[in-house]
């Protein structure tokens, strides 16, 4: 997951749209609250609530009313209040914002459990399979219009992939890590890459080290897992940067 | 001579209610070299951005009778921080040989050069070779020479009607350069929200309308200093 959540975290910070690490666990946090209300699928709720989001954000976006990263912050407080208001009239439910913080992936069901993971195939597979095609549209929308058919379609279809993986990733992992895979390892690959081929090779690998390392530093020192990973991932930035760009 | 385009009472609106085009009416033909000039919020950028169709009229329409249009913005939206390479850039946006195109704008050494290490200049070279390797029947080019230096602009504007000539293209050139614009163009578009005059250059230069429109601003220069020449 850090691997497909490093990959997507290249076009979201090409795109400069990391804010949508942020709305849409808060979107998906909603559908999550529902569904818990209302006994239906974990999974389902959170396809169906980032998918909505994605496509309202991305209608919003054309009408040019409101900046993008206004919008985005937006359905970020919207998700986050929704889901608290929702949950008040939940009687003997306390918000455990932990579980929201750092994920639970005891609380998804086993069904649950594989429809997410066949979602995840499904994206690394379109990933593998179009990258140059959402590489053309992260880096210039203007020369994707005209180099590329069907642009605006393509464009929707890349955001309710980033939308709808970032909302599942949030249930197994937490809010804090999908941001932090989102948005750090792209940032470090491309202070020493050379190439955008190597950034998002590079991206994908750091996260994945520091998936690694951050468990093992966490299971040595009994320090949260999650936590771990993002301080790591910061003070790798951190180092790159006094290293590479003094 | 064929039409490439054709503009037909062409409005554009942005929110809540801004009229920033107002009835256009304009075509453009093969082979032709325009300049599109007006002051700034006069609508130039709406107008070749609605051409290339990443803006929607609010009215009237634009037909298009070739989907071959290159738009080279004035500001890129390349997020020059990232490491991409010339190469990878053609790889993406432009054909092959990408060697050819760059040899065509004096860029061939560049292919394995990043592209936020470039000048303004070299950057807006770059992108008419990935224009010319995609062989448009039109280029539109917004503002080409706000990165060039004036000792810069008069090469680049002979490399732009040598590529236009060898490449049979039209070309609609958006500047506030009005003088050497006008110069290079076989017709003239004078824009002010609504086209205050149109035609070759020498009856636009001397028509009341662009007089009006540009004569205020173009005070003569007084030499003023504090200091004796020798």
């Amino acid at each position: 997951m850090s691997l497909m959540l490093s990959w997507l975290g290249g076009y979201v910070v090409l795109r400069r749209e990391v804010v949508l690490a942020h709305a849409m666990p808060n979107v998906a946090f909603l559908g999550v609250v529902l569904a818990f209300m209302f006994g239906y699928s974990i999974t389902f709720a959170i396809v169906l609530f980032t998918v909505i989001a994605a496509l309202l954000i991305d209608y919003l976006r054309r009408k040019n009313l409101i900046h993008s990263d206004s919008l985005l912050e937006i359905f970020a407080q919207f998700g986050l209040a929704s889901a608290v208001i929702v949950l008040s009239f939940v009687k003997g439910y306390q918000i455990d914002l932990t579980q929201f913080l750092f994920g639970d992936i005891l609380a998804i069901s086993h069904t649950d459990l594989y429809f997410t993971f066949a979602i995840f195939v499904l994206v690394s597979l379109s990933l593998y399979k179009w990258h140059h095609v959402f590489l053309k549209l992260s880096l210039s929308e203007s020369f994707s219009h005209v180099s590329l058919k069907n642009s605006r379609l393509w464009h929707t279809f890349l955001i309710l992939l980033v939308a709808v993986s970032i909302g599942l990733a949030m249930k197994i992992v937490g809010i804090l890590l999908v941001a932090a895979f989102t948005t750090v390892p792209a940032n470090i690959a491309k202070l020493f890459a050379k190439s955008i081929k190597q950034t998002f090779v590079f991206a994908a690998i750091i996260g994945l080290i520091t998936t690694f390392v951050g468990l093992h530093v966490s299971a040595l020192w009994d320090v949260p897992s999650g936590a771990s990973i993002v301080v790591l991932l910061i003070s790798t930035l951190f180092f790159t940067f006094a290293v590479v760009r003094p | 001579m064929k039409k490439l385009v054709e503009i037909k009472n062409l409005s554009v609106k942005f929110p809540p209610d801004k009229l920033v085009l107002d009835n256009l009416s304009l075509s453009i033909n093969e082979g032709e070299l325009i300049s599109l000039i007006g002051l700034n919020g006069s609508g130039k950028t709406t107008l070749v951005k609605a051409i290339a169709g990443l803006i929607k009229p609010s009215k009237g329409e634009i037909k298009r009778f070739t989907d071959k249009i290159f738009y080279i913005p004035q500001k890129s939206d390349l997020d020059t921080s990232f490491p991409i390479t010339i190469r990878e850039l053609f790889a993406l946006f432009g054909r092959k040989p990408y060697e050819e195109y760059l040899k065509q704008v004096g860029m061939l050494s560049f292919l394995d050069r990043q592209v936020g290490k470039l000048s303004g200049g070299e950057l807006q070279r770059v992108f008419i070779a990935l224009a010319l390797s995609n062989k448009p029947d039109l280029l539109l080019m917004d503002e080409p020479i706000s990165g060039i230096d004036v000792v810069a602009e008069k090469s680049f504007y002979e490399m732009i009607e040598r590529i236009r000539k060898d490449y049979e293209m039209s070309i609609v050139l958006v500047s506030h350069d009005i003088h050497v614009v006008i110069a290079h163009a076989d017709k003239v578009w004078c824009l002010a929200g609504h086209i205050c005059c149109q035609g070759p250059p020498a009856e636009v230069a001397s028509s009341k309308e662009f007089l009006e429109l540009f004569m205020p601003h173009l005070q003569p220069y007084k030499h003023k200093h504090d200091h004796v020449h020798k």
